[in-house]
Parts: C-alpha cells; sequence; structure tokens
C-alpha cells in the first residue's frame, strides 16, 4: 500500500537526480533502480537521526529493546549518534486500555496502527490528529484508549507497531515482541483464502 | 613505544559503564602491558592529567561541575570517546528533560518526600547546580567517537579499544553497535 | 419450518441524529447534513457549518457529525485537528492569528508571538482568561510577500514588529474601546 510516512525507503532511480520514496513509485518498464547508495544511506541515515531527535526513544526501558525496528534501523544503517539536538517533548503515556498501553514518547507517526485498525480490522478506532511536530495518534474523539467505544480490543495495532510504543500491560524492558505474522495470516487469509498456518 | 595514557570518567550515570569495564577480565593485563589508566573512578588521581591519549567518558552532562570538567578534559585529551548510552543520548539521565527544568526533579527529591524541614541542598562551590537540560556529551564538547550500549558489553569495548590501540579510527557495526 | 414468530435480526437502532439537547442549532445541522446527503466527502463543509453555528466544535459536536455522516469519530477529530481554521476550543472575542510559515518565520513572527505572549500573558494557543482575546499561530496564510503578517479579527496586516503587533491589540487587552 502506498503511505509515505518517513522516507526511509528512498531510492535513486537512473536518469533522475531526485530521490524517491520507492513505496509510493510505480515500476515502469526499463526503471533502473538503486536501493542503496552510498548517498541514500546518508539520507536514510538522516532522516533516523531526526526520528531519534523527534521524540524520546530511550532503548534501555524501552519494553521492544532488542525487538524494535527503529533500533534495528539504527544498527543497520551504522548510526552511532544523533547529531541533531534532541527535542525532549513531553508526552503523554495512556495507560487507560484493559489490555495495552500506548507511549507517544515512543512512537514514531508509521501510522501503521492506523491502517491495521481501519483496513484490517475496520473499526477505525485510530487516526492522525493535528499536523506536524504536533501530530498525535488518537483514539476516537482524542479520548482514552480505555474510553474507546469502537476499539474491539484486538490487538492487532499492537503488533503491527514498529517501536515500543504500543504494548501489551505487564511487559517490561525487552520483553514485548510483536507478531506481524499474525496480521500476514489474517490478510492473506482474507485477500487469497488461504490459511498458511 | 610510549605508554598509552587512558583516563576514565564519570559524569551522570550508573557506573554500569564502568563495571562492563571491569568485565573485560584477565584482557586488562593484555591492557595493562600497553597502557595505563590515569585518572577515573578506578583510580586515585584527583587532578585530571596535562595531556592523556583517551578519555572514555561515562554519563551525560548533568550539571556545572560536569561541564567544566568535560572542557577541561577535552582541552587535555587528544581521543574523546562518549561510552555508553548515557553519554551518546542522555539515556537515562535525560529522562528528566521533558520536564523543562531542574525544579521539578530536584522537588520531587527533596521536598516532595521529606516530612521535616523540606529543603532544597544549596551549597555554593560545594553541590554542583543540576543544569535544566541534561546534555549528551555531543551536546557539550566536541566528541571523537561513540561507543554506545546500556552499558556496552565488555566484547564491544574491547572490539573498540583494540582498533583505538592499533592506531585504527574504531567503527563499529552489527550486533556491536546497539543501543540500549 | 417452525411457526414460532421470529422477530427480525436486531439491527443495531441508528444513532438518532436529533441531539438531545434541543439546541436548535443542531437541527440547523442536521438539516445542512442531510442536503449534503450525509456524503462522507461533505465532511469538512460540515465542520464549516458546525463551527459557523457553534463558533467552535467540541466533542459532543464532533461525535453529532461523526454520526450524521457515519464516519468513524477518529476520522473527524483528524480533520478538524488538521485544519487550523477550525477550532475546538471557544475563542475570545477578538483573534490574533500570527503567522508562522517560513518567509514571515524568517522575518521574525517568532519575535512577534512572543511579545504578544507577555502583552496577553497566555501561550499561543490560549484564550485570555476574560474571554476577550485569543492568540493564535497559522502555517502560511499565504500572504509571503508582507511577511511578518498578522490576522487582526479578520483584517490581514503586513510587516508586523513586536511592538507594532502589541500595540494594535493593547485596546482587546486593556477592555478599552475598539
Amino acid at each position: 500500500m502506498d503511505v509515505g510516512a518517513c522516507r526511509l525507503c528512498l531510492v535513486e532511480i537512473a536518469g533522475s537526480n531526485k530521490l524517491v520514496p520507492a513505496c509510493t513509485t510505480q515500476v515502469a518498464d526499463g526503471m533502473v533502480v538503486a536501493t542503496t547508495s552510498e548517498r541514500l544511506q546518508r539520507y536514510r541515515r538522516l532522516l533516523l537521526e531526526l526520528l531519534f531527535a523527534e521524540r524520546n526513544h530511550v532503548c534501555a526501558v524501552c519494553v521492544s529493546n532488542g525487538h524494535c525496528e527503529l533500533q534495528a534501523l539504527a544498527t543497520n544503517l551504522g548510526m552511532d549518534h544523533v547529531s541533531f539536538p534532541y527535542t525532549f517533548p513531553k508526552l503523554e503515556v495512556d495507560l487507560t486500555h484493559r489490555l495495552f498501553g500506548m507511549d507517544h514518547n515512543r512512537c514514531v507517526l508509521c501510522g501503521r496502527c492506523v491502517r491495521v485498525c481501519w483496513y484490517v480490522e475496520g473499526a477505525a478506532t485510530k487516526n492522525f490528529s493535528g499536523r506536524g511536530a504536533g501530530s498525535r495518534i488518537i483514539s476516537d474523539l482524542n479520548q482514552p484508549w480505555g474510553e474507546s467505544r469502537t476499539c474491539t480490543a484486538c490487538g492487532k495495532c499492537v503488533h503491527a507497531c514498529p517501536t515500543g510504543a504500543l504494548f501489551e500491560k505487564g511487559t517490561t524492558v525487552g520483553e514485548m515482541q510483536k507478531d506481524r505474522g499474525k496480521l500476514e495470516y489474517i490478510v492473506t487469509a482474507r485477500e487469497k483464502k488461504q490459511w498458511i498456518v | 613505544m610510549d605508554r598509552l595514557k587512558i583516563a576514565t570518567v564519570w559524569l551522570g550515570g550508573c557506573s554500569g559503564c564502568h563495571m562492563s569495564l571491569l568485565d573485560l577480565d584477565e584482557w586488562l593485563f593484555e591492557l595493562a602491558k600497553v597502557a595505563d589508566v590515569v585518572y577515573g573512578p578506578l583510580v586515585d588521581t584527583k587532578e585530571y592529567p596535562a595531556a592523556a591519549d583517551v578519555c572514555l567518558v561515562e554519563g551525560a552532562v548533568a550539571n556545572t561541575e560536569h561541564v567544566e570538567l568535560m572542557h577541561q578534559i577535552r582541552q587535555r585529551t587528544r581521543v574523546l570517546v562518549a561510552f555508553g548510552d548515557c553519554a551518546v543520548t542522555g539515556n537515562v539521565t535525560a529522562l528528566r528533560n521533558p520536564l523543562g527544568s531542574a525544579a521539578p526533579v530536584l522537588e520531587r527529591a527533596y521536598l516532595d518526600p521529606a516530612n521535616l524541614r523540606p529543603a532544597l541542598p544549596h551549597e555554593p562551590g560545594v553541590v554542583p547546580p543540576l543544569l535544566d537540560r541534561v546534555l549528551p556529551l555531543q551536546e557539550a564538547v566536541p566528541v571523537d567517537f561513540y561507543l554506545p550500549g546500556c552499558p556496552p558489553p565488555a566484547d564491544r569495548i574491547k572490539a573498540f579499544l583494540q582498533e583505538l590501540l592499533a592506531g585504527k579510527a574504531p567503527h563499529l557495526t552489527g550486533a556491536n553497535l546497539r543501543f540500549g | 419450518m417452525s411457526n414460532v414468530a421470529v422477530s427480525p435480526p436486531a439491527s443495531k437502532p441508528r444513532a438518532p441524529l436529533a441531539h438531545p439537547s434541543g439546541d436548535k442549532r443542531f437541527k440547523m445541522l442536521e438539516v445542512f447534513m442531510k442536503r449534503q446527503q450525509q456524503r462522507h466527502d461533505a465532511l469538512i463543509e460540515v465542520l464549516h457549518k458546525a463551527q459557523e453555528l457553534f463558533g467552535f466544535l467540541d466533542t459532543d459536536l464532533l461525535l453529532f457529525v461523526a454520526h450524521g455522516l457515519r464516519l468513524p469519530p477518529s476520522r473527524v477529530y483528524g480533520v478538524a485537528t488538521f485544519y487550523h481554521f477550525f477550532k475546538l476550543k471557544p475563542q475570545g472575542a477578538h483573534t490574533c492569528v500570527v503567522c508562522m510559515g517560513t518567509a514571515c518565520y524568517v522575518k521574525g513572527a517568532q519575535q512577534v508571538v512572543e511579545a504578544l505572549e507577555q502583552a496577553a500573558h497566555i501561550r499561543a494557543g490560549e484564550t485570555t482568561p476574560d474571554g476577550r482575546f485569543s492568540l493564535m499561530t497559522a502555517r502560511c496564510i499565504g500572504a509571503c510577500g508582507i511577511a511578518p503578517a498578522v490576522v487582526y479579527d479578520d483584517a490581514v496586516a503586513a510587516r508586523q514588529t513586536p511592538a507594532s503587533a502589541v500595540e494594535r491589540v493593547k485596546g482587546w487587552l486593556d477592555h478599552g474601546p475598539r
């Protein structure tokens, strides 16, 4: 699905000086695409550093430590520090839901929770509010998650989330392992009528 | 060949990185063959030497004493290393930064729980005032190399120091480059 | 087949559109939504109408719109907060919108905001306790040629300085004549 949330999938297309996000660019006949180059890696690292600087990502005390896609990206792209000043915003942690928690400090606004909630579960509980640096993931009318009338407590958003922003209550440092396979299972079953266990 | 002068310093951190350094165990003997530890919590020197080759800095810059010390250390040190996540990112030490200033932290620690004459510590020249914003090391002084981890495992420290001792610029990759 | 009378499947009753408060404005909004055939893509027009009727969009009103257009509440809230025009809190009798677009920002809009914040003793996005004055910011109002631009009530003013801005709103803060 075309998303265009983070630009970490930037690629080079031969004959064009512009870097384009792979996720929103249509392939064309004869297109020559470079997915890794010194320049791309440099830009990706820059974007990644901005993601880290934007909120409060503290791997050492995170439920997803060791199982985090953001942390893994830092390793893969050779990010050994962040060269921008951290913004240290003051953000909420919503623990009102019976089963799950949402820590906005760890959210990268990728929107996977929103998309899985709308298009896989169909509940449309989650969405983005605001814009730019003020963007937040909300439930219903920006009410505490636990008071949402639409949430089915299915937990798909938790497993779609790449970081420790969405987690199961009761997990502590490094214990939250996401199972994206479950989401793939459901979607494959629905779209291809294949139940691949 | 001159013996390498290695210093370590403990700023706003839990000393876990220094513990991890001690986890080098028998490799410390190898290190001792080529290097001296000239300053830090593991030795008794009170003054930072006039010239050191390498300084491993554990912890984030959290108070005015840290700032002054780091300026002195930067001037007197050839290779400055941000040692562990607190120095590299601020990490746990910087968890207070979103509160906006040092005041809420001091109040929580010294006023809220006190039931007998609550007071904030105020000893000019003795107790260094907290900075309103905890700084990762590179926001206070220029840093040459970064050694992340909370704490960096001993193997990672060894890999890093071995490259440094071989006169190369340490370059951590893969499992050796991980925050947390 | 049994001859026992089977009641039709219990379908969830559609949320009634009429608002329990009896406030006539809800009725007007309902008529407006019906005139749009309750189309999903009429959301922005409906929010405009709602704000025109009520002055601002509170949670209750947003929920009414969500029911009316049969949209998820999260969609209605997301759209309402995306556009600066929509207000989720009551506005003061007078409003001042400082443009924080790139051109205005470069030309010193931040200093203008700070001066106004100090003069009114509120932060940007807030309304004075007496309800007379709201200070807002916007991302580019499309008047880059006259940067930094400020909108006082509905009038756009060019090339504002901290001093000129404070002077302009003084009357609104001192409870003086407009």
